[in-house]
């Protein structure tokens, strides 16, 4: 047993018969088993078992976020600088958006992490990991302009009326992500829509619409040309603007396996398939524009890849997430050209088919059942002739 | 046995199992193999803790998911221990189990039918076509660390009763 073993063996022992330190047992586990691998061993069952935990899979999501992360933190500085018309190093750029977006980083984490390990602590649990990845996806589908004490109010919302009323990480049915947004866009619609909040601290005489703001107004051709949607040199949230940077991050999730390929497929496919069916009826700008517009603007991929893929909050079986996808696809661009009120339909339609995960997943396993009382009967009738 | 115990392993400990290493019972290092067992197998006891393992590259660990690198390198030989390698969650994985389950049978339902005691959906999901090894190998690769095997113990335990 090495040092380190030992003193986490004393901590924790502490920790466990003190009476005051043990109303932060639950935080000093979770610290521990962040530092050291558990040490518990097989009692029944399967003797030997797979090294991956829900911890290894979360880290990869982490890792899968790093890019659009890193790029985010770029663009960040980059429009603010050309906002004023001027052009700024590669590592000012960086530093600007990095000192931006660390509060609003620090906030969700403290705000969320106080709310898990509370629960954790009440019901005697360990702490999920599930909020490492969720307290990072909240910044990166928020504005740069966004009030610090809206993001804590939203984050607090989501954990606790998402998450934690119905059982915690894996009982949930939203994505405590995209609630937190929801919360932010119906409670205070101010801070999160108009021109001025996607650019940080922007020249006024600027114009800081985002792409799908030009085309909710019906103004397609002052949109930004398609090299530089895909790269992601646009205003936007952090996380959502280049989809160059949540490729490489999809593709690292689908080679380790840790999203669904069939999801990510689907949404896509759908979007496209719902894009393209808008261009042959065309009586209005926003149904005009080319379909793979739909994928490069506002969060389409973003939500596709990090979002949809929640493996909590979509169905089980494989042709529910084919369904699930292709319906996400759809709605998100028919709420996006038919809804001139809100620009962006990635977060509803992703909700509102989050809600209908159980439906699907109950037509999906009542087809299995159908399909085996089916053969069973067949194979009755082969035994008996008569 | 006694002998065995601490030559092989050293001061690491060693676990006898009675039977193979996927069902097996762990015995005594005084105990005796099992009526209906044939083999015994042993293996090196874990435990030990391993410094922010989750950020490790695992060239030496097995998985059959894909999220170590020991699976994209042609690795034959690993050593394997008792160690849990985590801690217990919810099931939530579902393509885990999939990957691993031959039969058309719906794991992951059917592991919930039983801990919900629905018999009906029990039945109408297959539980009379499966037995409790034939989930060994989930339980194996779960990565919500759940005891599937003792789930379809206790499922086909209560059919019994109400048989």
């Amino acid at each position: 047993m090495s040092r380190i073993e030992k003193i986490s063996g004393k901590l924790t022992r502490k920790f466990k018969n003190n009476k005051v330190l043990s109303h932060f047992y639950a935080l000093f586990d979770a610290i521990d088993k962040f530092l050291l691998t558990p040490d518990s061993t097989t009692l029944r069952g399967s003797h030997i078992r797979d090294s991956v935990d829900v911890k290894r899979l979360m880290t990869t999501v982490m890792i899968a976020l790093t890019p659009s992360l890193l790029f985010g933190f770029w663009n960040t500085g980059h429009q603010h600088f050309l906002s004023y018309g001027t052009q700024a190093t590669f590592w000012k750029c960086f530093g600007f958006g990095f000192l931006k977006w660390l509060p609003v980083v620090l906030v969700t984490y403290i705000s969320g992490l106080t709310v898990e390990v509370f629960f954790a602590q009440i019901r005697k649990e360990e702490v999920a990991e599930g909020f490492f990845v969720t307290g990072m996806l909240i910044p990166m589908i928020l504005p740069p302009e966004i009030p610090l004490w809206t993001v804590a109010a939203a984050t607090i919302f989501a954990t606790l009326f998402a998450k934690e009323v119905f059982g915690g990480t894996g009982y949930n049915f939203l994505n405590p992500a995209l609630v937190a947004r929801a919360f932010i866009f119906f409670a205070f619609p101010s801070v999160i829509s108009g021109d001025s909040i996607w650019i940080a601290d922007k020249a006024d005489a600027f114009t800081g619409a985002t792409p799908l703001a030009n085309v909710a107004l019906g103004d397609i051709s002052s949109l930004p040309s398609v090299k530089d949607m895909f790269l992601g040199t646009i205003p936007g949230c952090l996380g959502e603007t280049s989809t160059l940077a949540i490729l490489i991050g999809a593709a690292l999730l689908i080679v380790t396996d840790v999203a669904s390929w069939r999801i990510i497929l689907s949404v896509v496919i759908g979007g496209l398939a719902a894009g393209f069916t808008f261009n042959l009826i065309g009586t209005s700008p926003a149904m005009s524009i080319p379909p793979y517009y739909h994928l490069f603007m506002g969060g389409f991929m973003f939500g596709a890849v990090f979002m949809a893929t929640d493996p909590v909050t979509s169905p089980h079986t494989n042709i529910g997430k084919i369904i699930y996808g292709l319906l996400i696809g759809i709605l998100t661009v028919v709420i996006r050209v038919c809804n001139k009120g809100y620009a962006e339909g990635m977060m509803l339609s992703i909700l509102l088919m989050n809600v209908f995960t159980p439906l699907i997943d109950y037509l999906s396993i009542q087809y299995n059942i159908n399909k085996r009382a089916g053969r069973q009967n067949s194979a009755k009738s082969n035994n008996n002739p008569r | 046995m006694k002998a065995v115990d601490k030559s092989v392993f050293g001061t690491d400990g060693t676990r006898f199992i009675s039977g193979n290493i996927l069902n097996g019972h762990k015995i005594d290092n005084e105990c005796f193999i099992g009526y209906y067992d044939q083999q015994i197998t042993v293996i090196r006891e874990g435990g030990r803790r391993r410094v922010l393992g989750w950020m490790y590259p695992g060239l030496k660990l097995w998985s059959n998911s894909n999220t170590f690198l020991s699976k994209f390198i042609t690795r034959k030989s690993y050593d394997v221990d008792t160690t849990l390698h985590g801690g217990r969650r919810v099931m939530m994985f579902s393509d885990a189990y999939d990957k691993v389950f031959p039969m058309d049978i719906m794991p992951m339902e059917l592991l919930k039918a039983c801990v919900t005691k629905d018999i009906d959906k029990m039945e109408a999901l297959g539980i009379y076509e499966v037995t409790e090894e034939d989930f060994a190998l989930c339980e194996v690769v779960c990565p919500s660390k759940t005891e599937c095997q003792q789930i379809i113990h206790d499922g086909l335990t209560i059919i019994r009763e109400q048989a």
